[in-house]
């Protein structure tokens, strides 16, 4: 998951420019932060970075353009993501690459190494995660190494900041030496594919010592999360702890306090009462802190109802992401995914999603094909619910029985899949195979994960909290000129009769055009209020999860795959969630389903 | 009739029927631009071929004859590709040279060379000879898909036989490439190797695609 820190926008003209790339997931971002103060957002699993980021860092007192780059595996891309570093070579011709390799991966990194220097670029090889190198009693002659390729090699442990010192120490040299060049076409006929591979295998061994050891502690863990018999019962206990987590303990303790108390006994109490002082006009007055006021509703949803299960859910989600543990749901998840035309390499788009489907619809570029991205994209925005959404989700159906989540998961699944599998028949083209990547389960950094964490929730305070100021005052300005009664009784036969809701819950939906996490946060205030049956808190639930994504859900999506394909999907979406929740109310009612 | 003409012929039909497209008119329209119409007629009486229910067949003599041309056409083609590097547009005109001048000890000796192709550069099959066979029943113990190997057992990647070239390129690019070792470490519910110290999860289809020497 990533997050958009409101693009800074700096002048870069006249700085020298250092590029870092790399295979995925060595660690390129965390020399990124290094080299430049700024933090981007670092995990666990290939394909954190899709995007370049550009900062500015002085490095020997002389200025530099730093641009942190998407993992490739070879100059030549084989998905979006990879382009993106190929682009950025062959376009921008940096003054200095910086190769990031994993250190006990030599192998893989000599392939690129050697690439990068058969199209001339002035590179520095940095060897990151040297301790988990030796930790595998594997080791490597530095020195040797630099000699034969002919290039500056730099060892670090990024993470703890080893080595960090003696790399800027290297770009301020390669600065100075530095010369204008011109990047040659990769030479790729097989004679030199074959001559690359010969200096490979010359280099690795002569550099490689390699002593015999046991497994490691986290490797067992690994292979224990992975396991067919083992696999699967620590994946339910994941989505037990997180349902404990959020749903039991966030949304009800932590929520509970802060609706309750700090807004319930005293930010709502003191606001009507400041306001009953200063502001004369009754209008006004309903404006901050009326039935749809900014204070007792905006930022009472926003920042009691949201904020604490919000937390709560980064933060849990921040650590599995450092784990190394998501990307392992892949292989547990390969074959069912084959069903909806995608492979287990969409499992990490489709988790990131129950972060933040905004950006887990850019994440969509890893997949291979066009048609997996387009799959993919219309499930995040259909069957994927976001974080807050489904904090809130959870808050309320936990209060509810097992029985109502069981069916609200159980159909929000079943509509995944049955929407997935209808699109995989309709959408030309073929998947991609699956091979992927997993990488190793690492013990979590407490002070990565606070960032992360809290980089997280300015994005949200940022982000969010303005849309839920605007969607009030539109309900506000809809309630005084009367519009919002006149929507109401026009979506009755929709709403009432259709799906079975009290009217009221109209005005949830509506709100909902803005944030379908707001629009859920509306029906938590309805249900909270006893406006809702236990019936009516499932098919309202289930019609919000299905509803249309959110707007800068939409505007990713436009991005991403392009306008025709996101109103193909948006009109699509609408009219669908309706259906099922009318279906499903039908459905609990005639066979009088007790919840 | 020329001796190269009716080896064109039986390459025709070879291919034809490969493609399972070797019905009689098919084939005669491909004959006609060949500018002989009496061909078939011709070689029916010379017992390479026959026609069975509107489809043309080729008798045993004649399949053996189509076999061994095809053999040599497309070993050539591996040779001229793989080995002398030659270009793309001169490779077809040149094997053509080459399938009616290999004697039968040379094709075994540049089908050995070249370790035994089951495909030429297209993607077509390379009919086995004698040669192949006998290298099979040796290797047969040795070489096999990887899927084949255990849990736990470690490999060496022989070859890779693929016409999906985003999925050898994939391969490549992880570091599975000839002469790597790749370590089984699990086959259910997807297939995760171990190439150095990368984990790398792939599904059957492309496990079965990989062709590895085992220790044994």
């Amino acid at each position: 998951m990533q997050e958009c820190h409101g693009k800074v926008n700096i002048d870069f003209s006249g700085l020298k420019k250092i590029a870092l790339v790399g295979n995925p997931n060595v660690g390129k971002s965390v020399i990124f932060s290094h080299l430049t103060g700024m933090y981007v957002t670092v995990s666990n699993y290939p394909g954190t970075t899709v995007e370049m980021s550009r900062g500015a860092g002085t490095i020997n007192h002389q200025k530099f353009e730093v641009i942190d780059t998407p993992g490739m595996n070879s100059v030549i891309p084989s998905s979006e993501d990879e382009k993106v570093a190929r682009d950025l070579l062959l376009n921008e011709r940096p003054d200095i690459v910086i190769q990031v390799a994993d250190a006990k991966n030599l192998r893989r990194t000599l392939l690129l190494t050697l690439q990068l220097q058969a199209m001339g670029f002035p590179l520095i090889l940095n060897l990151n995660m040297m301790d988990e190198a030796e930790q595998r009693r594997i080791d490597i002659d530095v020195k040797k190494l630099s000699d034969l390729l002919g290039v500056v090699v730099i060892a670090t442990i990024a993470t703890d900041g080893i080595g960090v010192c003696e790399l800027k120490a290297a770009i301020g040299q390669v600065a100075k030496t530095g010369e204008k060049y011109k990047p040659k076409p990769l030479p790729d006929n097989a004679k030199e594919v074959r001559e690359r591979q010969r200096r490979e295998i010359d280099i690795y061994d002569t550099v490689v010592k390699k002593m015999p050891r046991g497994t490691l502690f986290l490797e067992r863990l690994g292979d224990f999360t992975i396991h067919p018999l083992t696999g699967l019962p620590v994946l339910f206990f994941v989505l037990w702890l997180l349902y404990q987590v959020v749903g039991v303990w966030a949304a009800g303790n932590g929520v509970g306090f802060m609706e309750d108390v700090v807004f319930g006994e005293y930010i709502n109490p003191w606001a009507i009462k400041l306001a009953d002082l200063i502001i004369p006009l009754p209008l006004i007055k309903e404006f901050f802190v009326g039935e749809y006021g900014v204070i007792t509703m905006a930022l009472s949803y926003a920042i009691a109802i949201i904020l604490p299960i919000l937390s709560a859910f980064f933060l849990f989600f921040s650590i599995l992401e450092d784990s190394g543990y998501l990307p392992r749901l892949a292989i547990l998840l390969n074959r069912s995914f084959r069903v909806i035309g995608l492979s287990g390499k969409a499992v990490i788009p489709m988790v990131l999603g129950l972060g933040c489907d905004t950006m887990a619809t850019m994440t969509t570029r890893t997949l291979d094909t066009q048609r997996e991205r387009i799959i993919a994209t219309l499930l995040l925005a259909l069957a994927i619910p976001c974080s807050a959404q489904l904090g809130v989700i959870l808050g309320m159906i936990g209060g509810l029985s097992a029985k109502a989540t069981m069916i609200w998961a159980g159909v929000v699944i079943f509509i995944f899949f049955l929407t997935g599998y209808l699109a995989a028949r309709i959408l030309p083209g073929k998947s991609s195979d699956f091979i992927m990547e997993i990488p190793p389960i690492r013990l979590p950094k407490l002070k990565n994960i606070l960032v992360k964490t809290m980089a997280r929730i300015e994005w949200y305070l940022k982000e969010a909290v303005p849309l839920f100021i605007i969607g009030t005052m539109a309900l506000f300005v809809f309630d005084k000129i009367q519009v919002l009664e006149l929507i109401e009784n026009l979506a009755s036969p929709l709403v009432v009769s259709f799906m079975g809701l009290p009217a009221k819950a109209t005005e949830a939906f509506l709100i909902g055009f803005f944030r379908r996490d707001y629009g859920a946060a509306g029906l938590y205030a309805l249900a909270k209020a006893g406006l809702l049956s236990p019936t009516q808190i499932v098919v309202s639930l289930v019609t919000i999860t299905l509803f249309i994504p959110c707007l800068a859900q939409l505007l990713v999506m436009i991005k991403e795959r392009g306008a025709r394909t996101a109103f193909y999907i948006v009109a699509f979406i609408f009219p669908f969630a309706f259906l099922v929740g009318g279906i499903l109310n039908f459905i609990l009612r005639y066979f009088k389903v007790a919840l | 009739m020329s001796n190269q003409e009716i080896d064109e012929i039986l390459e025709i039909i070879w291919m034809k029927k490969e493609k399972g497209k070797n019905d009689l008119c098919a084939i005669e329209d491909d004959i006609k631009r060949e500018c002989r119409k009496n061909l078939i007629a011709e070689m029916q009486t010379k017992d390479l071929l026959q026609i069975i229910s509107g489809k043309v067949e080729l008798t045993s003599s004649g399949e053996k004859e189509a076999a061994s041309l095809i053999r040599r056409h497309r070993l050539a083609e591996r040779l001229l590709l793989d080995v002398l590097e030659t270009k793309n547009d001169q490779l077809e005109a040149s094997a053509c040279e080459f399938e009616h001048i290999l004697s039968e000890e040379v094709t075994a000796a540049i089908c050995t060379l070249l370790g035994h192709p089951k495909e030429c550069p297209h993607g077509l099959a390379i009919p086995p000879g004698q040669c192949c066979e006998k290298s099979n029943a040796i290797l047969e113990s040795v070489v096999s898909t990887l899927d084949k190997v255990a849990i736990g057992e470690t490999a060496v990647v022989a070859y890779i036989l693929t016409r999906d070239h985003p999925r050898l390129h994939k391969l490549m690019s992880f570091g599975i490439t000839p002469g790597v070792e790749i370590k089984m470490h699990q086959k259910f519910p997807s297939y995760v190797i171990q190439v150095e110290e990368t984990q790398i999860a792939l599904e059957k289809e492309v496990v079965r695609s990989i062709y590895v020497r085992r220790n044994k």
